[in-house]
């Protein structure tokens, strides 16, 4: 016997049962349109950033996505550096194909020195990077100004992969499945093993740092480390269990961010917890400058991005909701490594939030939608659009004054490496072009 | 050294694959039930997929993103004067694996206010628990469940007239 609420029930529960299945490659296209559409935005993203402890130290800075060969003007407000107000973005006399790296669409930057860095990337003809285009390591012994092909890990392009290096020679690529790892510049890639699912890593000076939770959709986060000569990670035991944001995804929207600097270490997980330590050893509980509260109504960010300028300053950036392109963004300063935090101006809503770097009193935001937002002074003001239409992604600070970055040029699709000594006014660039026109 | 980095077999398989594998069949189906026609129901199907790879980092709950989506893109074609089209293209590049569909159901979607369809397309066709709706729509559960209710009672009552 049936009734009208089992009838109901029953015709909305037969939708189950149609199934349409998709045509073949399906998959691949929809894949290539959404990187397509996503070149053709203008996002500037910060990763991570290091800064060079002295001038000495060699710092780590991890970056994806890249942009132009075009000429830049790059605007600036109130500045703290004697450098011209405005710069440009140049390309090298030099575009022809580099064997193993035609129409090379660089991803992610790691960079272990000032002359020693890697990209990780795919390949003209495996964009839409599906399964089975794994990418391609690329290295550079001479501050990016030329790149060999090496060997890549086999993860694809559709989870955003990430790349760092602790040295020069061990390295992870995460952001898919699973990380993986090499012990010999790339040229070879191992199972990363990880006690859970992998929510951040950074590596820098000989060291990993990894954020961890047990399973994808726990809450609790542990943070772990690991060295270039005993690469396993081991739990920080120091530092308790933190509570991050529930469920989603974690990388690059920063559900829990890691800044290093020198031998300083700082974690920042959800609204909860905050924990820095200036050499790795001891270990202090700062407090979290999220709030729990917007207008008096209980908040929970959606997304913690967190940059070391130096040991003891750090910016931490807090994004609330997302909705229509929109997000509101909240950022504060320490120059105490964290005891205490002073708001700055509040960015542009537009946009939500990707990635941060700072250096010397400048501030770049990365945007996932709206592009980036710059400041020069300590975050008193923002400048939109830092690069003038430039697609620079994932840029970060290698030291005081050096900047890389890869970019892309939505209109050509080209990939290229860009990068800057003077604190990220003027760039060069190094394009990956095709031998003709690079194949979708 | 490399048994300190556990070398293993290589596994390629990707989230983002695996979610189409699982979700894209039963969406386009659904989205054909909302749009009677095979085609569209793949350029809706395929565009909540795009826009799902293109916010990958972003969306919490890739089911309910997906659907949401493609509600949004379905109450578009409603909105352009597709409602009066019921007429089935048969598309040379799709498989169909249901009968014909019955229009029926986008009726029932169609008829309900908008907050309600959104609770109804998450709850009953992506099949997502009360919890998981309130979540993916930033309400609360008890709205979620009166919201059903309300949907239900329409619904019924819309049946009953038929």
């Amino acid at each position: 016997m049936t009734s009208p609420e089992h009838d109901l029930d029953e015709l909305l529960r037969s939708v189950d049962d149609d199934r349409l299945m998709p045509p073949d490659g399906a998959f691949e296209r929809i894949v290539g349109r959404a990187q397509r559409r996503k070149a053709a935005k203008a996002a500037l993203a910060v990763l991570a950033v290091a800064v060079v402890v002295a001038g000495a130290v060699p710092a780590v800075l991890a970056v994806r996505d890249t942009s132009s060969d075009q000429t830049v003007a790059i605007a600036t407000n109130g500045s703290d550096s004697p450098h011209p107000r405005s710069s440009t973005l140049t390309a090298p006399p030099v575009t022809r194909p580099i064997p193993g790296l035609v129409g090379y669409f660089p991803r992610s930057v790691s960079f272990v020195s000032q002359r020693d860095g890697f990209l990780w990337g795919t390949v003209a003809g495996s964009r839409p990077a599906t399964t089975a285009a794994h990418g391609v390591v690329a290295v550079t012994h001479d501050g990016g100004a030329t790149w060999t092909p090496a060997g890549g890990p086999p993860v694809s392009a559709v989870a955003e992969p990430q790349i760092r290096f602790a040295s020069p020679a061990v390295g992870v690529v995460f952001g898919g499945s699973q990380p993986y790892v090499t012990t010999d510049g790339g040229s070879t890639w191992h199972r990363y093993a990880v006690p859970g699912h992998l929510s951040e890593l950074e590596a820098m000076n000989q060291r990993i740092w990894a954020l961890v939770r047990p399973s994808a959709g726990a809450s609790v986060v542990r943070l772990y480390g690991a060295s270039v000569a005993a690469p396993k990670l081991r739990r920080v035991g120091a530092v308790p269990a933190m509570t991050g944001r529930r469920g989603g995804t974690d990388g690059a929207t920063g559900a829990a961010a890691i800044a290093l600097s020198g031998r300083s270490v700082s974690v920042l997980v959800g609204d909860d917890a905050f924990w820095t330590s200036p050499n790795a050893k001891r270990w202090t509980r700062g407090h979290n400058p999220c709030p729990k509260t917007l207008g008096g109504r209980p908040v929970v960010p959606a997304s913690t991005l967190l940059a070391a300028g130096s040991s003891s300053s750090l910016v931490a950036a807090c994004g609330y909701g997302a909705r229509n392109g929109v997000q509101t963004k909240l950022v504060y300063e320490s120059s105490s490594a964290g005891k205490r935090w002073s708001p700055a101006s509040r960015p542009p809503t537009g946009g939500y939030l990707e990635t941060i770097t700072a250096g010397s009193r400048t501030i770049i935001i990365g945007n996932s939608r709206g592009g980036a937002v710059l400041t020069r002074n300590n975050g008193h003001t923002w400048q939109p659009d830092p690069a003038n239409h430039v697609d620079l992604s994932f840029v970060g600070f290698i030291d005081t004054s050096h900047v890389v970055a890869v970019a892309d040029r939505a209109d050509e699709e080209v990939g290229a490496f860009a990068s800057s000594t003077d604190g990220a006014r003027q760039w060069s660039v190094v394009p990956f072009p095709c031998a003709k026109s690079c194949p979708n | 050294m490399v048994g300190a980095w556990e070398a293993e077999e290589v596994d390629t398989a990707q989230p983002a694959e695996a979610l189409f594998r699982l979700h894209y069949a039963p969406l386009a189906g659904w989205c054909r039930r909302m749009v009677s026609d095979d085609e569209a129901a793949h350029d809706i199907a395929a565009e909540a997929f795009t826009r799902l790879l293109g916010r990958w980092t972003h969306v919490a709950d890739p089911r309910a993103y997906l659907y949401t989506t493609a509600l949004n893109l379905v109450r578009d074609r409603w909105r352009r004067g597709e409602r009066e089209r019921v007429a089935i293209r048969k598309t040379v590049t799709t498989i169909a694996t249901a009968p014909a569909p019955a229009p029926e159901i986008r009726l029932l979607v169609e008829s309900l206010p908008k907050r309600l369809q959104q609770v109804v397309v998450l709850h009953y066709f992506a099949d997502l628990p009360v919890d998981a709706v309130a979540r993916a729509l930033g309400i609360a559960p008890g709205t979620v469940k009166r919201d059903l209710y309300d949907a239900r009672a329409k619904l019924h009552a819309l049946l009953a007239d038929t």
